[in-house]
């Protein structure tokens, strides 16, 4: 790679970029900050937990996306009965064709898919919620003796709903930590709500295009890993996720406070490479801590596990991280 | 082109920054090292008396830490991450001149890196850095400056020599006693400001002024605690003698009492009148065989200690005012003030050598110690103390003999109760061990 083609490189990711979100966009209305860390987070490598009231488009997302991107597409509807064979997939007796006697033969799952939607993932059972770890964390699935790998791109949207508690089992810290991102769908405004009812009601429906495949994805892949960061940057976001710990010099008074425990490394991992992705979507060649600063809400809002004291006092997680970014100095 | 240009940049960058902060601090700073350069040559010279070289000595001090400051300022330092950083938020490059400065002191580069690095040289380049940091001149605190050194040095020039002025607390600090060094520094100073009034009040002759001041004194004094109170006492007792024995007009002050013991007497009983007029006639006759050496004074003091006839014959003076403590405070003052005038418990003053009837200072002891006197009876009055006097043991047993009107009828207990019709059944043997163990936790 030379110094022009670095150019070229960054002009055509954040041309690619563009063109994803802007075809979501024509489906979903008043979401792009959504609508652009879930791509994010797709071009990092990373997963997405969707958190927000029903009715606002988190499964309506997932499916857009996955028309736009032209990728396999599967849906799992979480519920209390849901066991992990019907996630990952089970061997079945199959018979020969000529009689010869029985096999075993491995059916796949739902997993088995480049972009898996788990829809209400807080319904299922920690056993099953629990089976998406390894496919989350490593890209395959062992069923048996045998290990199956996910095909690439893979990304889990996963999708809760905040109100409902009642028959819900809330996430293990293990497998919030898998996800790269955790981002709040919140209730569309005014203007947004116009555009909604002008699209679903009047027509049968916006048709997108499909204006990515697999292969173009990995290449952006590869793109976001070549872009530098320079030490104090990267120093900027080991000293956020630090900070999120209570009693370490960078902690807020606040995290101090409501935190059990803070983020994990992978936190920091999501901050570097979510930050870069943000830096060449702005056609930049280099990370800044302005880069690392926006997109550290949804990397750690949900790596934060608040004490007793926090959860009586129902304190924001977004809250601290606000606190937390105000106060952790970006020169180290 | 340098091989460096971003690290070049920086420090040029940084320098028009640090020098145009330190113009701001100069321009802050220099007419305030001129005021106090100006305000410590006016203060010395006129209130302290130091050389007229202070106000310019102070000023020259100023100048040369001020141009130590600016060439410190001024040179040309090693590039950090945290200049650059704050350069690059000065110059608003989303930190891409941060990181270049990173990336460029790194030996090995990929291509991303040049990239960067020569984007962010184009764009540092592009910035008006003079106008980033351009010179902040203020024409109005350099003539400020400049007008307070003149003066400041003109005051040490041309000005006359000053007269040194004497304070109230000089004064004071003369006649403070080592005992009173003990005392917190309001209160010393307090109590010689009220010393040193007494004196002028003492050298003015004026009885209102005096009463004031002795009133005061009192109110000051009694704040103190018993033993520092003792202390200052005997200070003011010493000083009274010292005063005393200086005290060339001694005869003129005797002429005076009967006259001032005649006006202190309008409006008391006859008998009181008559008591007086009787002690003036002793101490007139008294005065009449005093000595009027010190050596006197001083065997009288030793007389004084074996018997109360003897001292008030040989004392004279001193004689006179421990057997009438009531006739000095009206010879003295012209006032009727009836108090009791020592520090015994019924009032005489039988300490060796308490005379100086017209000494104010000595007046102030005594006063000292009918205050703390007065002082202790209060505090008693005010404690309700039973006092030394009191049988405690007594008072204890009447209290209790008066509070007993409890009884204890002595009669024994009944055999049944008599809520119950008949008595409960004895347990049976089998099952004395099942209830012990119910009743009984171990």
């Amino acid at each position: 790679m030379t110094v022009t083609s670095v150019g070229e490189h960054i002009d055509l990711f954040r041309e690619r970029f563009v063109r994803i979100t802007r075809e979501v966009g024509k489906r979903i209305v008043g979401n792009e900050d959504i609508v652009e860390n879930t791509v994010t987070a797709l071009l990092a490598g990373g997963h997405v937990l969707l958190e927000g009231i029903p009715g606002v488009g988190k499964t309506s997302l997932v499916h857009t996306l996955a028309d736009v991107l032209h990728l396999k597409f599967s849906r799992i509807q979480f519920t209390p009965d849901l066991m992990p064979a019907d996630i990952v997939g089970t061997n079945i007796v199959q018979e020969h064709a000529h009689g010869g006697g029985t096999f075993f033969e491995f059916q796949p799952g739902p997993i088995f898919a480049n972009v898996v939607l788990a829809d209400e993932i807080n319904r299922a059972t920690p056993k099953t919620q629990s089976a998406l770890l390894e496919a989350m964390q490593e890209q395959s699935v062992s069923v048996g003796k045998t290990t199956y790998q996910l095909e690439q791109p893979f990304l889990v949207l996963a999708t809760q709903n905040p109100l409902e508690m009642e028959g819900t089992y809330p996430l293990p810290e293990a497998q919030l930590d898998r996800f790269f991102f955790k981002l709040k769908v919140t209730y569309p405004h005014e203007k947004a709500m116009h555009q909604i009812l002008e699209r679903t009601t009047q027509t049968e429906g916006t048709p997108v295009e499909r204006v990515m495949d697999g292969p173009e994805i990995l290449e952006m892949r590869h793109v976001v890993r070549s872009v530098p960061i320079a030490k104090p940057v990267q120093g900027y976001a080991i000293r956020l996720t630090l900070g999120s710990h209570p009693g370490s010099p960078y902690a807020s008074p606040l995290v101090n406070k409501y935190v059990r425990y803070g983020a994990s490394p992978r936190a920091a991992q999501a901050l570097v490479l979510a930050g870069k992705i943000h830096a060449i979507t702005r056609g930049n060649a280099f990370v800044s801590a302005e880069d690392i600063r926006a997109v550290a809400m949804p990397a750690l809002r949900h790596r934060l596990l608040l004490n007793f004291e926090g959860e009586a006092e129902q304190v924001n997680a977004d809250t601290i991280v606000t606190e937390l970014l105000g106060a952790v100095p970006a020169e180290g | 082109m340098p091989d460096r240009p971003i690290q070049d940049l920086v420090a040029q960058a940084d320098r028009q920054r640090r020098v145009r902060a330190t113009a701001v601090y100069l321009q802050r700073l220099a007419p305030i090292a001129a005021a106090l350069a100006l305000g410590a040559g006016l203060i010395g010279r006129f209130l302290l008396g130091w050389p007229a070289w202070v106000g310019v000595a102070v000023l020259s001090l100023a100048a040369i830490a001020l141009g130590a400051f600016t060439f410190l300022q001024r040179r040309t330092r090693p590039t950090s991450d945290a200049i650059a950083s704050a350069v690059d938020a000065d110059a608003g490059l989303t930190g891409e001149l941060r990181s270049a400065h990173w990336f460029e002191a790194q030996g090995d580069r990929d291509a991303w890196a040049d990239f960067h690095i020569d984007h962010a040289t184009t764009r540092a380049r592009a910035v008006d850095w003079p106008a980033l940091y351009p010179r902040d001149r203020s024409p109005r605190a350099w003539m400020v400056t400049a007008v307070l050194s003149v003066a400041a040095i003109a005051l040490a020039v041309r000005m006359p020599a000053p007269v040194r002025a004497t304070s109230t607390s000089a004064i004071a600090e003369a006649d403070i006693a080592p005992e009173m060094a003990a005392l917190p520094k309001d209160l010393a100073d307090k109590l010689a400001a009220l010393l040193a009034q007494l004196d002028q009040a003492a050298a003015s002759k004026d009885p209102a002024a005096k009463a004031s001041t002795l009133a005061d004194l009192k109110d000051l004094m009694a704040k103190l605690d018993p033993a520092m109170q003792k202390k200052l006492a005997d200070m003011l007792e010493k000083k009274a003698l010292e005063k005393n024995d200086k005290d060339t007009n001694l005869a003129s002050a005797q002429d005076s009492r009967p006259d001032a013991a005649e006006n202190a007497t309008a409006g008391l009983p006859e008998d009181a009148k008559w008591a007086q007029e009787n002690q003036a006639a002793k101490m007139a006759q008294a005065d009449e065989k005093k000595p009027a050496d010190k050596n006197a004074a001083a065997s009288g003091k030793a007389e004084n200690q074996k018997s109360g006839e003897q001292q008030s014959q040989q004392s004279g003076d001193a004689a006179a005012e421990t057997t009438s403590p009531l006739m000095r405070e009206a010879a003295s003052e012209q006032n009727s003030k009836v108090m009791m005038g020592g520090g015994g418990p019924m009032g005489g003053d039988s300490r060796p050598g308490a005379g100086a009837g017209n000494d104010p200072t000595k007046g102030a002891a005594e006063a000292l110690l009918v205050a703390q006197a007065l002082k202790k009876e209060m505090v008693e009055a005010n404690a309700d103390a039973l006092g030394e006097n009191v049988d405690k043991e007594d008072l204890r047993r009447k209290t209790e003999q008066g509070k007993s009107g409890l009884g204890f009828t002595r009669a024994a207990a009944p055999r049944v109760e008599p809520s119950r019709a008949t008595a409960p059944p004895p347990v049976p043997e089998a099952r004395r061990p099942l209830l012990f163990s119910y009743f009984i936790r171990r």
